[in-house]
């Protein structure tokens, strides 16, 4: 019976701690997506200057929308005559609930959603570069974090998990 | 209530939408335009005249209290009517107009950023004029039935003239219709040369208005660089441009006739004496380039025409 607790117990940890790490990766991931969406936004804006329904319709099959299903859910909501800031803030909330990004992050990607198609095209880009040069800053911190901060939850998950059947044992 | 009112209004926010809806529906006359200015109340310009938009819906004659537009309220408009997409109506917006599905047009006020010449971009919107588009089916009919009556006249070209918001650009868009739906026994090739997408209101590259089958619309050209190219590149009976306005464009007009196309025009004219004391359009008269003209009647009965002469009666009564 022990014993029996003891495996679970390690199990746990162990599954904990992977978990905890994964969090840590996958926000990096996510800020990569999202860096890589400011570009792509970026582009089209000023290589096109395409109408904000359109812009979602191809972003929706670029790489980081996999990642960014929110891309989208604000496709789909445009198409059916909803407005651009109310798709946005929908579907970034349904997005938030999944996701491993900070508050932080998603200031960043709320204040897109206030910039894109509200203001003349020079300010979008210059706003969507602001933005970029932000996310950029995020990863750093995000990759920091799960050098350090990642390894070290996923050991003491894992430690700790030990420490518990080793005592139940 | 109006179908197109509807679609004209779809876009607004709801602190606006829903009290112009009621007053539609509460009101018997047909809302013509709709003007939302920063810091009074919103205007409704219908055939009863100018009234005042209160929150409830209701219309009335003298500027409510409390029921001023804030700025921010009006670019929030704006933002609505290009559908969160400023960056792609910039082009039309810089010129102050901005064209929506149905071909309802948008007015703007604001202040103007230049580069160089050049309006690069309209800011600080003021206030927004919302102009419903109806195309009248029939206006044109009485122009239609003077070409048709004088076979002679192989492709007619005709002055439509009218002191503002008299309906030329209406008259001219049944006219063109009926003449490329093969309304006066034939199909005209027509082009027309949309300058300010008045005449078809392209929309996303759709013309909004039926302009007959065998039409091409030049959408965004310069009413003389227009006429040109549809000249050299599309071959048309007849093209057709609203508001002449100068030299340049009877200059246009003139190089059209020379190359064996009609013209089908508009131009302002408040009064009939109007019509030889522009020098442009006296020049036009002289050289007999239209073959009728159509004086349309006031602004209060927008669309309706006065009176249709040939160019050879005209000239004989002197142009009385």
């Amino acid at each position: 019976m022990n014993a029996a607790a003891g495996i679970i117990l390690v199990c746990g940890g162990i599954l904990c701690g992977f978990y905890a790490a994964f969090r840590y990766s996958k926000r990096v991931r996510e800020l990569c997506a999202m860096e890589s969406f400011f570009a792509q936004v970026h582009a089209y804006l000023s290589l096109e200057q395409m109408a904000t329904g359109e812009l979602f319709d191809r972003l929706r099959t670029h790489s980081c929308a996999k990642t960014l299903w929110f891309i989208e859910k604000i496709h789909e909501a445009l198409k059916q005559g909803i407005m651009f800031p109310d798709a946005f803030s929908a579907s970034v909330y349904d997005y938030r609930k999944t996701s491993a990004m900070t508050n932080d992050d998603f200031l960043l990607l709320e204040k897109a959603g206030g910039l894109i198609g509200s203001f003349d095209l020079d300010t979008q880009l210059s706003g969507i570069c602001s933005l970029q040069k932000m996310t950029a800053t995020q990863i750093e911190e995000a990759k920091t974090f799960l050098k350090t901060k990642g390894r070290l939850v996923r050991s003491a998950f894992i430690l700790s998990g030990i420490a518990a059947a080793i005592l139940i044992v | 209530m109006e179908d197109s009112f509807c679609e004209a209004v779809r876009l607004l926010p709801a602190f606006l939408k829903e009290p112009l809806l009621l007053a539609a529906e509460r009101t018997g006359s047909t809302i013509r335009e709709v003007t939302i200015r920063a810091g009074v109340p919103v205007t409704v310009s219908s055939s009863d005249g100018v009234r005042f938009l209160q929150k409830n819906g209701f219309l009335t004659t003298m500027p409510p209290a409390n029921c001023s537009v804030t700025f921010e309220q009006v670019q929030e408009c704006l933002r609505c009517f290009t559908e969160y997409s400023l960056q792609s109506a910039q082009p039309q917006l810089k010129q102050g107009f901005l064209t929506l599905r149905g071909g309802h047009r948008v007015g703007i006020a604001g202040r103007a950023v230049m580069q160089g010449k050049e309006i690069s971009y309209i800011k600080e919107i003021s206030s927004i004029s919302l102009r419903v588009a109806r195309s009248v089916y029939g206006c044109g009919k009485k122009i239609l039935s003077e070409v048709y009556r004088k076979p002679s006249v192989k492709t007619p070209s005709v002055l439509i003239a009218g002191p503002p918001a008299s309906g030329k650009t209406t008259v001219l868009r049944d006219v063109v219709r009926g003449l490329a739906s093969g309304a006066c026994g034939q199909f005209y090739r027509i082009s027309v040369v949309d300058e300010r997408s008045e005449i078809a209101a392209t929309y996303h590259g759709k013309p909004q208005h039926d302009c007959g089958i065998t039409c091409d619309v030049l959408d965004g050209f310069l009413k003389a660089d227009g006429m040109q190219m549809a000249l050299r590149a599309l071959s048309p009976q007849i093209i057709a441009v609203d508001e002449l306005g100068g030299e340049t464009d009877a200059q246009a007009v003139l190089q059209v006739m020379s190359g064996g196309a009609a013209i089908l025009a508009t131009v302002h004219m408040n009064g009939i004496d109007a019509l030889y004391k522009r020098p442009f359009l006296a020049r036009l008269l002289k050289e007999k380039c239209f073959d009728f003209i159509a004086l349309l009647k006031s602004a209060q009965t927008p669309g309706e025409i006065c009176t249709v002469a040939g160019m050879d009666e005209w000239l004989k009564e002197g142009g009385k």
